[in-house]
């Protein structure tokens, strides 16, 4: 039985829900924010509380926003007939942080995982097929992680898209990471490499 | 901690952080082992790792790990990919086959028992998953799993008299019973699924197949209208048996056999 005032207690309790953290971790910061000045550690209530009533899911792509459609399906110079379809907002960052894809996107929010639980209906595939019959879009390019249930998920998806043959699906290259050595790569990913090799 | 070296494939993966996966490998010499990778996901710059960049699920691979079976969660500290399935992933029913294949074995094996035999039919079908062979193999597989694990259902005589069964157009199946029943018992049994005699004669053919050598070169051709309701008979029976639902069945088998009504 912990000795801690039990308002420590239930912000260590609190912090120790959080994932990566541990009841050791979390009493740290506990301590951490205890010493601090009032001002500063109310900031993270602050900034807790603003996320969680600020933050919603774009009505368009279900990206993460403030302001719904996010900035990337509100942006004119976007081109709206090119949607990359990815599993969480983190990845469509990732793709964002390249600087180099100008279309929009689709979140689905997972993957289906039937040994997990995840179903088809637990993932926004509805408004992308909704998406896909207002006829604007020309080609959806698959953006999910390479392994058995993302490329799962593609093929449903696939499926799924085969009712509106106007629609292009591609998917993002597989192969050798830039900046990695040959010797490294395991048997999948030279596999996709050699199977995706391109003219030079 | 003595360390233990086995060929292993992936039947579950959980994603524990950024980086770490706790897994259900099966061993073929260990059985079903869990075990924690730290940092399977970590590379350096070079696209070093050791674990080759994270494991998936039903890759295949050469596993070193601590093995103490006091402990439910043993650690993975090596793991060579030998075979990743690129072509299995090409096709939904193989992707949705072969996780229905790991979804049985966690189901059906217990912990640290190794069923080599089984190690082995399992490394057989899921390259055959890719073929046009897909369906016979994996019936055959789940036939195998069901022999070897204790659980296979009586197809011969009828699971509740005894008595062998006569041919006619129409079989019976009862999981509550587990097995084929008589004309003369099926009146009684209010689980009674309905299914066409040929296919269950299929499975006791299927089931008297020699067991070495190749298995796909011996098995008959077999399209989804024959294999659908045998999956869904032993799904049934499965889940009743285990007392559980069987969360793949519905992505396997689209239509499950109905029961029927027993006359009052």
């Amino acid at each position: 039985m912990s000795n801690y005032a039990q308002s420590i207690q239930d912000l260590m309790n609190e912090l120790a829900r959080l994932p990566g953290i541990g009841m050791r971790s979390a009493e740290r910061i506990a301590f951490h924010l205890l010493k601090q000045k009032p001002e500063e550690a109310m900031k993270l209530a602050t900034a807790i509380r603003d996320v969680k009533t600020r933050i919603r899911h774009c009505s368009i792509c279900y990206n993460l926003t403030e302001q719904d459609p996010c900035a990337i399906c509100a942006d004119a110079g976007r081109d709206q007939g090119l949607v990359c379809v990815v599993e969480q907002p983190k990845d469509l960052l990732a793709l964002e942080a390249t600087g180099l894809y100008r279309g929009v996107y689709h979140v689905l929010l997972g993957r289906i995982s039937p040994l997990e639980g995840v179903e088809e209906g637990d993932l926004t595939i509805e408004p992308l097929m909704q998406r896909l019959a207002s006829g604007q879009v020309r080609e959806v390019i698959m953006g999910l992680n390479p392994n058995l249930e993302g490329d799962g998920t593609a093929l449903h998806l696939q499926n799924l898209m085969s009712q509106y043959p106007q629609v292009a699906v591609t998917r993002l290259a597989r192969g050798l990471p830039a900046g990695s050595n040959i010797e490294y790569a395991n048997r999948n990913i030279l596999a996709d490499a050699i199977s995706g090799r391109q003219k030079m | 901690m003595a360390l233990s070296r086995d060929t292993c494939i992936c039947l579950r993966k959980f994603e524990y952080s950024e980086t770490s996966q706790i897994l259900t490998l099966l061993g073929r010499e260990h059985g079903i082992v869990r075990v924690m990778a730290k940092g399977a996901h970590r590379r350096t710059k070079a696209g070093a790792s050791k674990f080759d960049g994270g494991i998936d699920l039903l890759d295949r691979g050469q596993a070193v790990f601590t093995f103490d079976p006091a402990r439910d969660l043993q650690t993975l500290t090596e793991w060579h990919l030998d075979e990743g399935h690129l072509e299995l992933r090409r096709n939904l029913r193989a992707v949705y086959l072969g996780q229905y294949a790991a979804e049985l074995l966690s189901l059906l094996l217990e912990n640290f028992d190794p069923h080599p035999a089984l190690f082995d039919r399992l490394e057989q079908m899921l390259p055959a998953l890719a073929t046009s062979q897909r369906e016979e193999v994996f019936l055959a597989f789940e036939l195998e799993l069901l022999r070897q694990t204790g659980h296979l259902p009586q197809l011969g005589d009828c699971a509740n008299c005894a008595r062998p069964i006569n041919s006619s157009a129409t079989a019976y199946f009862s999981p509550s019973t587990g097995g084929a029943i008589c004309r003369d018992c099926e009146m009684i049994i209010h689980d009674r699924l309905a299914i066409d005699a040929r296919l269950l004669r299929l499975l006791i053919t299927l089931l008297r197949l020699p067991h070495h050598g190749s298995m796909t070169q011996r098995l008959p051709r077999l399209t989804r209208h024959q294999t659908d309701p045998l999956n869904g008979l032993l799904a049934q029976y499965l889940q009743f048996t285990l007392g559980r639902g069987l969360r793949l069945m519905r992505y396997v088998i689209p239509s499950p056999i109905r029961r029927v009504p027993v006359a009052t």
